[in-house]
């Protein structure tokens, strides 16, 4: 048991690197052909920790990594929050089955998700702004699917050893 | 951390109502606008890739062949004296058009200051059209400001920080522009569209003189840009007689996605730079 606690402190550790790495990633430059191409990085991060490490990961906590989101990125404040809450309540809903899902099922729910979470931000943006829905930009969410088995074993790898100089 | 006894949906519930009653206050409120200064700042330290990123074409010319090199600069010297040459007969045209101007006692304007500055951040996501420039109020930049660069027109800075500044793009869906056509001098209002690198003209009346291929230049009407920077091109014109206005559609002469430097513009009217408000345009359809 003590053992838990300590795996738990550890997971901690890692989500927050890996958030942090993937808020970096975000605010790279990306050339402008591939730029709507470009996964929500950080959302792909909180799909994973929510689906490994469900008692670690509220809703509470993807709804605090959104609204960091949204004051760093200068958007409408609550857009990312709201949206992330909504994919940590679906993602939590299914946790338990999901993890025994098929890797190409895995990758469709991902990409369910993904475009789900963009479909809101654009909604409320329509609503703040009138930005017409039609700039969906669906295909980061058919990216952020197809990189997903590529993101979950890198997370697998981090997750089950995060520090292993504390050994 | 603690388990929650509410079941996740109320959870979520309490979670929507948190993120709604933000959505509302910062959109119609300036209530958070001390949050996003501090989210400039805190911007900073993640702003770290994107600035290595664009060290690299520079590295990159550590280790330029010596020849690329010297063809390089001869090709700019021709390019200089070219621009010199041509800038000599702007000068004449300048002071013949002031001459002019004065006779018939229209106001003169004079292009004011310039400030380079290089872009931080371009747009955070595709209908973000903002990008976040390295000054701030400690080099004097100021809400309303205009920017442009070589190409033409790309906005104007909506929020300052010490060293930060974010410039809304004018494809932006709250952004409005006086523009004038260049072949007959029509006046109207360009519009952004919230779609990158696009813009419209939706108060044209349906027998206006307007062709897809016309010049946009801003007109100087609205008085943070003064006249005479291209805008762009209309790419769309399309009558429909149902409607009141014709629909028309242009492309923006600047593609932000590969500007790299932008020029910040202090008109030298002093009571045209300083305070002057967001530009907003009601859409009245």
């Amino acid at each position: 048991m003590a053992n838990d606690a300590a795996s738990g402190k550890r997971s901690e550790i890692a989500i927050m690197v890996t958030v942090l790495v993937a808020v970096l990633l975000s605010m790279l430059n990306y050339h402008p052909s591939i730029q709507s191409m470009i996964p929500n990085w950080v959302l792909l991060i909180v799909i994973y920790w929510c689906l490994a490490t469900p008692d670690q990961f509220s809703m509470f906590t993807a709804w605090g990594i959104g609204l960091f989101l949204d004051i760093l990125d200068l958007a409408i404040l609550g857009q990312h929050a709201l949206s992330f809450a909504l994919a940590a309540l679906i993602v939590s809903a299914v946790s338990s089955r999901a993890l025994h899902y098929s890797l190409w099922l895995q990758c469709l729910f991902v990409m369910g998700i993904s475009i789900l979470v963009i479909g809101l931000e654009i909604w409320i943006n329509h609503l703040a702004f009138g930005y017409e829905i039609s700039t969906l930009n669906w295909q980061s969410g058919v990216v952020a699917g197809l990189i997903w088995p590529a993101i979950r074993t890198i997370l697998n790898k981090v997750s089950r050893n995060p520090d292993s100089r504390s050994d | 951390m603690s388990r929650t006894l509410i079941s996740p949906f109320y959870q979520f519930c309490l979670l929507l109502v948190l993120s709604v009653a933000l959505l509302i206050l910062d959109n119609k409120t300036e209530l958070f606008q001390p949050v996003k200064t501090v989210g400039a700042i805190m911007r900073q330290p993640f702003e770290l890739g994107g600035r290595i990123q664009s060290e690299i074409p520079v590295v990159a010319e550590l280790f330029q062949d010596k020849t690329t090199m010297q063809e390089q600069i001869r090709n700019l010297e021709t390019e200089n004296m070219v621009l010199r040459v041509q800038i000599q007969q702007y000068e004449a045209v300048k002071q013949e058009n002031e001459r002019l101007s004065r006779l018939l006692s229209i106001p003169v304007q004079n292009p004011g200051e310039l400030l380079l500055v290089n872009i931080i951040k371009a747009q955070g996501y595709p209908y973000n059209q903002q990008i976040v420039i390295d000054q701030g109020f400690e080099s004097g930049v100021y809400v309303g400001q205009p920017a442009v660069s070589d190409n033409g027109v790309i906005g104007q800075v909506t929020e300052v920080g010490f060293q930060r500044s974010v410039v809304m793009l004018i494809s932006h869906v709250t952004q409005g522009l006086p523009v004038q056509v260049v072949r007959n001098s029509l006046l109207t209002i360009g519009v952004g569209t919230g779609i990158s690198g696009q813009i419209r003209l939706p108060y044209l009346e349906l027998e206006a003189d307007i062709r897809v291929g016309d010049e946009l230049i801003t007109s100087g009407m609205g008085g943070h840009f003064a006249a005479g920077y291209p805008v762009g091109t209309v790419t769309e014109v399309l009558k429909d007689t149902t409607r009141p206005f014709l629909q028309v559609s242009a492309e923006t002469a600047v593609n932000v996605g590969y500007v790299k430097n932008v020029l910040l513009l202090w008109t030298s009217d002093p009571e045209q730079g300083g305070e002057s408000g967001r530009e907003e345009i009601d859409d009245g359809e």
